[in-house]
């Protein structure tokens, strides 16, 4: 449904789409890797490593 | 594929982007939808392990240049730990790692390396140096596989301060006694040396923390040479 709409709307021929599909593909991957990634990372609190005192604790 | 469609009249309708049940259109767009997402999940656990791991390394080796330059100028007055600069380094050779500290504990001193939390002791001193760590391949992973004994070495511009661990605990987030100058009573004044490290427990979860405690057994001044832990 929506990789074959992709596919349809890249020009040229097999070999061109294949290359823009890959180009694509890269900057999916970057764009996650360097932006959207650290947030969720985060916004999950998984790299929380230090003992800190509770709120009612403070 | 060509070749295929004389045998499978059917073929011809997926081909054929004018017409197709609208069901099909449907599930299609569902099954892409979950395998991107699946895609994405798991390119996030790599990112998760490796890609911090990869960032922390390339901070570390600016950390680590800084704090040999440091050294490597005559000594100023002592000044107080600068945030985000390094301050000591810190061998393990059970897990056959070193790692420049920085000091503090912010997620972005933590990006660096492993850091001193503020208002600890500082290597050697009486109390307790606290040091956290990310839970990550290139830095405190594999805290778990130290035992009673092992060596942690600190080492400042002029000396070498060599703790053995003597245990560890797993302990809830909130359980700052650990890093108080004499964990098991938190309200006594300090006597003696300690080492402390804490990392996220389990692995990739953030709901305890692992501590280890270390004793400062032994200090030597670098004019001593290496000390034969780390060789």
């Amino acid at each position: 449904m929506f990789y074959p709409w992709i596919w349809a709307k890249l020009p040229g021929g097999r070999l061109v789409k294949a290359v823009c599909a890959l180009g694509l593909l890269a900057a999916a991957v970057v764009l996650l890797w360097y932006v959207v990634f650290p947030l969720v990372d985060a916004w999950l609190g998984l790299d929380e490593v230090t003992v800190t005192p509770s709120p009612d604790q403070l | 594929m060509v070749t295929d469609q004389a045998a499978r009249p059917y073929q011809d309708e997926d081909d054929d982007d004018s017409w197709e049940p609208p069901s099909r259109r449907l599930s299609r767009g569902a099954g892409e939808l979950m395998l991107t997402l699946g895609l994405v999940a798991l390119l996030f656990a790599a990112y998760a392990v490796y890609g911090k791991a990869w960032q922390i390394e390339a901070e570390q080796a600016q950390v680590e240049a800084r704090l040999d330059h440091t050294w490597a100028a005559p000594p100023g007055e002592a000044a107080a730990p600068v945030p985000g600069q390094p301050l000591a380094r810190l061998h393990i050779p059970r897990l056959h790692r070193k790692w420049a500290v920085v000091e503090g504990v912010t997620q972005a001193d933590l990006r660096k390396g492993p850091g001193h939390y503020p208002r600890t002791a500082r290597p050697g001193e009486i109390g307790n140096m606290a040091v956290a760590g990310h839970r990550i391949p290139s830095v405190f992973w594999d805290l778990d596989r130290l035992k009673p004994g092992d060596p942690i070495v600190a080492e400042t511009r002029s000396a070498w301060f060599v703790y053995r661990v003597t245990s560890h605990r797993e302990v809830l987030p909130t359980a700052v006694e650990v890093i108080a100058p004499t964990p098991e009573r938190p309200d006594a004044p300090p006597e003696r040396a300690m080492l402390t490290l804490t990392t996220c427990n389990p692995k990739l979860q953030n709901w305890q923390r692992l501590v280890v405690f270390a004793e400062l057994v032994r200090a030597q001044a670098k004019t001593d040479g290496r000390p034969p832990e780390l060789k």
